[in-house]
């Protein structure tokens, strides 16, 4: 099968990568060459970039977000900052991150988990400024402390807001493992089949990985089923 | 329970290079165990005066005295039911009502008996566990009355508490209010524009100028106990909102002219 306006080792039709596609996966007709039974070892090596970068940039986007939703000093700090530096492509980052880190996991990590930061850092800005002022008043006039409040009254607010900047951050954390090794060596063998394969599979990968947090959100925040749009 | 003084109370409020009076001079003395009301046009300081009761903003002249003590800060002894109700969402009814409790570190069997009691007096027991977005406004606005009574306050300061209700859940809501106070007569403290409302909660009713807010006129209420709504038709019921509103009238042409005045 092939698309019938393009040559089919240029532009591979469906069946044709979805052959490769498990032949990718279970090494078993050699169709992909090289790549023949690597996909294991490559989601597993993608699974680690993205999620180690993933938490590393929400972790602290999340702990910078509150920061500058609670404290003004630390907004008038950093908020600049932050405005000029997320408008940056991540992927130009990329000469940068192997000069500090040098080839391998680590650039990876670093790119990913600085696309993750952005999301996840205005989200929590947004959800920390938005908590309801009248329920503030009501921790107060209980006798709440700062820390009481900030624990039993803004974080909770704020956490359908962070969620979504998560949820932000993830699906970017997915789209720059594409500078990850196989895809690109697989676009300089002209490879088309194997490269769509692959994106195939960060779909699937991304997909899941959305869904495992869909789930954490269901557990977490129920009680939002009434006060905003479910997913 | 508690007396609230007021002591030549004023709030300024910066506004670019000159500032907004929003209360002036304000006087007055709350006894223990009685129901206030404050009404006055709009913009007179009415929720600043509560707010200034309740702690959570600062004079810049005078003083606010809970039995004696100045106020610093909010805290449990004085309860508020604000205009929106302010629960917290991600909390059930039990839990919103007893969230207050758990902060002053009460016992657990106390807090059960609490809660249990103010949800039966609020008829609330059906929807103990459910969430305040599965709530109508009128039971979401019980919740808030009853997580300020559980704190078990000296005062209860009320911001138009039922201001956002439909005319007949606002009917039940006062006379509910009345029950519970008849039961423990806190001292309460009652913000409205709605002034058949504060006539039949109060004994006292306080009318305030245009802004500045100042104390314009004090009446009282001599109706008997316990109110019912039907004293809305009463002679004395009749010939107090008939003056309340003729001192209110002036105070919001009064602010209007100024407002003009501005403007022009």
């Amino acid at each position: 099968m092939s698309s019938g306006y393009f040559p089919p080792n240029l532009l591979p039709g469906p069946g044709r990568v979805l052959a490769v596609f498990l032949d990718v996966a279970l090494g078993r007709t050699g169709e992909a060459g090289i790549y023949s039974g690597t996909l294991a070892t490559h989601t597993l090596a993608s699974l680690w970039r993205v999620y180690a970068g993933f938490l590393v940039g929400i972790g602290l986007g999340i702990f910078l977000g509150l920061l500058m939703g609670l404290f003004l000093w630390a907004e008038r700090a950093l908020n600049l900052s932050i405005q000029v530096l997320r408008n940056i492509p991540i992927t130009a980052w990329r000469p940068l991150a192997i000069i500090f880190f040098g080839l391998a996991d680590r650039p990876a990590i670093f790119l990913i988990a600085l696309g993750a930061f952005f999301p996840s850092v205005m989200n929590t800005i947004h959800g920390v400024k938005g908590t309801d002022r009248i329920v503030v008043k009501a921790g107060l006039m209980m006798g709440m402390n700062q820390e009481q409040l900030l624990r039993l009254i803004v974080l909770p607010s704020a956490l359908p807001a962070i969620f979504t900047g998560v949820r932000l951050s993830m699906g970017i954390s997915w789209m720059l493992v594409i500078l990850g090794y196989l895809l690109l060596d697989a676009n300089y063998a002209f490879r088309t089949d194997v490269v769509i394969a692959m994106m195939l599979n960060i779909g699937i990968a991304g997909y899941l990985s959305d869904r495992l947090l869909l789930l954490l959100r269901h557990s977490l925040l129920g009680w939002t089923r009434g006060v905003s749009i479910g997913g | 329970m508690a007396e609230i003084t007021l002591d030549r109370l004023g709030k300024l409020y910066p506004t670019g290079r000159a500032a907004t009076r929003a209360l002036e001079e304000v006087s007055l003395k709350i006894g223990d165990g009685q129901f206030v009301s404050v009404v006055g046009p709009s913009g007179c300081g009415k929720t600043t005066l509560l707010n200034l009761i309740a702690g959570f903003e600062r004079s810049t002249s005078g003083r606010v005295l809970v039995d004696g003590r100045p106020v610093e800060r909010p805290g449990p002894d004085r309860g508020v039911v604000f205009q929106e109700p302010g629960l917290l969402p991600w909390l059930s009814t039990r839990e919103n009502i007893a969230i207050g409790m758990r902060i002053q570190g009460r016992g657990k069997a106390e807090i059960e008996a609490r809660v249990t009691g103010l949800l039966q007096a609020m008829g609330l027991l059906p929807f103990r566990d459910c969430y305040p977005f599965e709530l109508s406004g009128g039971m979401r606005q019980r919740v808030a009355i009853a997580r300020a009574l559980a704190l078990d306050p000296r005062v209860l300061l009320m911001d138009e508490p039922f201001g956002a209700l439909d005319a007949m859940t606002r009917e039940i809501m006062q006379e509910l209010l009345l029950r519970i106070w008849e039961e423990d007569q806190k001292t309460v403290l009652f913000v409205t524009h709605d002034l058949e409302e504060a006539i039949l909660l109060s004994d006292l009713v306080f009318i305030m100028t245009a802004r500045p807010g100042r104390l314009k006129r004090e009446i009282p209420v001599p109706l008997p106990r316990p109110r019912h709504y039907s004293m809305v038709t009463s002679e004395v019921f009749v010939k107090i909102k008939a003056q309340t509103l003729e001192l209110i009238r002036e105070e919001s042409l009064r602010a209007m002219r100024e407002e003009e005045g501005v403007e022009g």
